[in-house]
């Protein structure tokens, strides 16, 4: 057993609550280690004065009267506030304020129509037929009667169809397969997520198309090189989870011990050439290695709470 | 210490409040208000969010009574569904931040591995403590509150934070060598 195994088990040492396999192993490596018998002697004394201690400041605070009158007053089944649609608010909104709504509605309907007057009074007075009713009926003719009228101030029959498309919720420009806050471009090129994916998660959503590049020139951000503290990512609790459980590998921790770490981010999914995790992947970016800036691969499963080492570089 | 007499009357209190008296479980409100919101402030450090955690901690406690089987333990499982709420609320905090306790704590580590002896235990806490324990880390914070004024073992804390014991052991390996580091009295590392 590991120095660093037995002290994080020493305050259970302590409480006597370790199991008998457990105990055996650690007074076995305490009959032969004395760093951890002097550890162990500290952690006692240290722990015997926190129990004291600790108390005693806990004790030491006190709630504002305020707040325990308020406490008196508390209401233990508060009404949840109901889920209200969109449209329910909406129409409330309107209730509230009907006669305001009313006048607003109707003056924009004065000025839409003002708008549409144009593209309608195109058509011959003593034809008494729609827009629509011609474009369905005689296209070709509509349009000619509306590039000749001189009257006509609107868009042509293809730009309104030019404008009506731009404007539609089809739209045939090609997305981008990956979510963009998810995946920087590594130093070596291939994609790196950077926040990571929660394992309940459904897939990333798809972003809007911008004129941004598809992946954000942001390696620079991670690339800590020159930085002395370590940068470490994670978004959600399960990722937090799976960074703390990667770093308690034993493996993992013995490779630490001679290590700085520059960054650490957390991938889901993820493979890269040997290496394939369908779970959580912690990879953990070391400092002082050779070649330098290896990284380590933990593959973690955050439900049984194991993790599984894995270094490229070997 | 609670005498013989304010535990029954505590435990018929108990009862009455699983029954869904509400006038009943106000009072054992009233009884532990001053404990929880001392636990909820010794691990958020901030009066607002531990008054609303102590608030929101009482509902719930309302809500789960039924399901308390050791009658006789309520003052220990309503602390407990307090720190709970509280390390909820702190790291909800956290996630806001976007910076996660392992960080902080990594750091730290290192920097008590770094720093040579710690102290022999010989240093007098009364003055410092209070400070120390400001500087930890929350999810410490809230493990070392449930060890030393719960006698919370490092199973149970797991349980009530919602973590792997592993990590609870680390943590509380972690926050030994921390607060040791503090009260040797090198301020320069701020959490």
């Amino acid at each position: 057993m590991k120095c660093s195994k037995v002290r994080e088990r020493l305050f259970e040492y302590i409480d006597g609550t370790l199991s008998k396999s457990e105990l055996g192993d650690i007074e076995e490596h305490l009959r032969s280690c004395p760093d951890c018998q002097l550890e162990l002697a500290q952690v006692k004394g240290f722990d015997a004065r926190l129990k004291l201690e600790v108390p005693a400041y806990l004790e030491s605070i006190e709630p504002s009267p305020a707040f325990l009158n308020r406490l008196k007053r508390l209401d233990l089944e508060p009404t949840p506030i109901k889920n209200q649609s969109i449209l329910d608010t909406l129409l409330a909104l309107f209730q509230q304020h009907r006669v305001a709504w009313g006048t607003g509605l109707a003056v924009c309907l004065i000025i839409a129509l003002a708008f549409a007057i144009p593209t309608i009074t195109f058509d011959d007075e003593d034809k008494d037929t729609t827009i629509a009713e011609q474009m369905t009926a005689e296209p070709e003719a509509a349009r000619e009667e509306m590039m000749e009228e001189p009257g006509i101030t609107g868009p042509t029959f293809d730009e309104m169809g030019k404008s009506a498309g731009d404007g539609g919720a089809v739209n045939t420009t090609p997305l981008p397969t990956e979510s963009l806050p998810n995946y920087l471009s590594s130093q070596d090129g291939t994609e790196m997520a950077v926040t990571g994916i929660d394992a309940e998660a459904t897939p990333p959503p798809v972003p809007e198309p911008a004129p941004t590049p598809a992946i954000p020139e942001a390696t620079d951000d991670y690339d800590t090189g020159d930085t002395a503290a370590p940068v470490i990512l994670g978004t959600t609790q399960t990722e937090e989870e799976a960074i703390s459980l990667a770093l308690e590998d034993p493996d993992v921790e013995a490779i630490l011990e001679d290590n700085d770490i520059l960054s650490i981010e957390v991938r889901y999914d993820f493979s890269e050439e040997e290496y394939t995790c369908s779970l959580y992947t912690v990879a953990i970016e070391l400092g002082e290695t050779d070649p330098p800036e290896s990284i380590l691969y933990v593959c973690v499963d955050t439900e049984t709470g194991t993790a599984e080492l894995y270094q490229p570089d070997e | 210490m609670i005498n013989n007499d304010t535990a029954k009357n505590e435990l018929r209190l108990v009862r009455q409040a699983k029954a869904g008296d509400r006038e009943a479980f106000g009072q054992l409100m009233e009884n532990h208000a001053v404990r929880a919101y001392r636990i909820a402030f010794s691990i958020l450090q901030n009066q607002s969010e531990a008054e609303d955690a102590v608030q929101e901690a009482f509902i719930t406690a309302f809500k789960s009574i039924k399901k308390l089987e050791k009658e006789a333990s309520f003052g220990s499982w309503l602390s407990r569904v307090v720190t709970t709420r509280v390390y909820d609320l702190a790291r909800q905090k956290q996630r806001g931040k976007k910076i996660i306790e392992s960080e902080t704590a990594a750091l730290k580590l290192e920097i008590a591995r770094s720093s040579g002896n710690p102290t022999n235990g010989t240093t007098d806490l009364s003055l410092d403590l209070k400070e120390a324990i400001t500087k930890l880390p929350e999810l410490h914070r809230a493990a070392v509150m449930l060890r030393y004024t719960e006698d919370a073992s490092t199973d149970d804390i797991a349980k009530v934070l919602g973590r792997p014991a592993g990590t609870i052991r680390r943590v509380l390996s972690e926050s030994y060598h921390l607060l040791r580091l503090y009260l040797k009295g090198d301020d320069t590392h701020e959490v």
